[in-house]
């Protein structure tokens, strides 16, 4: 259903910096609509950053993340061609991932 | 660095005890059946999210009903209360966010820390409805260096919090948000 999550990791110096890209809508539901109802809130919720079997980034976040959630971090290892994947789950229990390799 | 400050003040242990006053300009278009609605939703969002996190996420730390109560503080008292102490402000925590936004819907924030062992940064705001924005756990071998985008209601003050060695550190910088965020 969302768009795919997009990735950019680049390993430079023994340090990977990867910057992630999660589209949606991340609706506060404090906000009326047109019609003068309440929306509902829909939000990413969780996100985890994996490189193989190691979590290098865990978040939670909240209503006021801004919508289509964009998060750069830094980890040290990672090679080119190793796997970054990034899954997330929002508030109404949709998920997504993704994965790209370290540039 | 030009258009970002990141500073310190004096007395912002004390600016930490301050409530935050208003609720936001969000919560105003609400009436108060849809409040209701919307809290209820969120605590089943919650539960729902509990559930989810034991089944599919698997994390080993018994965590959830801390995160739930953090996220859920309406006042930074709170949110305070539930992180277990009174941060103090150090300067190797740093935060970075623009003086002055246009647009309170997107609002770029950095924060990094030079101190070692760093395990947790957290951002806050105190003037949003809910104050916690979001909670970062940083393992072993990830830099205490992090990005992203946030939402202000209005103008006023931003903290970043970062745990390590088992002590909170901060670190407070002020923007002003010509229109607010919360939409």
């Amino acid at each position: 259903m969302a768009d795919p999550i997009r990735i950019r990791a680049k390993s430079n110096n023994g340090l990977t910096e990867v910057m992630v890209l999660m589209p949606h809508p991340m609706e506060t539901g404090l906000g009326l609509d047109a019609s003068g109802r309440g929306r509902r809130a829909h939000y990413i919720s969780d996100v985890e950053v994996n490189l193989g079997d190691r979590t290098v980034l865990r978040a939670r976040l909240s209503i006021a993340v801004s919508k289509d959630p964009l998060i750069s971090f830094r980890f040290k290892g990672g090679q080119p061609g190793d796997r970054i994947d990034v899954t997330w789950t929002d508030n109404l229990g949709d998920r997504g991932a993704g994965s790209a390799s370290i540039g | 660095m030009i258009g970002y400050r990141g500073r310190e003040h004096p007395g912002e242990e004390r600016e930490f005890d301050r409530r935050a006053g208003s609720i936001g300009m969000c919560s105003i278009t609400a009436d108060a059946g849809v409040d209701r609605q919307r809290r209820g939703f969120v605590a089943a969002g919650g539960a729902l999210l509990a559930l989810l996190s034991v089944g599919l996420i698997g994390s080993a730390r018994a965590q959830t009903p801390y995160l739930t109560d953090l996220f859920s503080a309406t006042t930074i008292d709170d949110a305070l209360a539930v992180l277990g102490s009174i941060p103090v402000s150090d300067a190797a925590v740093d935060l970075a966010l623009p003086g002055v936004v246009e647009d309170g819907a997107v609002v770029p924030v950095r924060v990094s820390s030079t101190l070692d062992d760093v395990e947790e940064i957290y951002v806050l705001v105190p003037s949003n409805p809910y104050p916690v924005a979001v909670r970062f756990e940083i393992p072993d071998g990830t830099e205490p260096f992090i990005s992203i985008r946030l939402k202000l209601a209005e103008t006023g003050t931003v903290y970043a919090v970062v745990r390590a060695k088992g002590r909170l550190y901060s670190r407070v910088a002020e923007t002003r948000v010509t229109v607010g965020g919360c939409v």
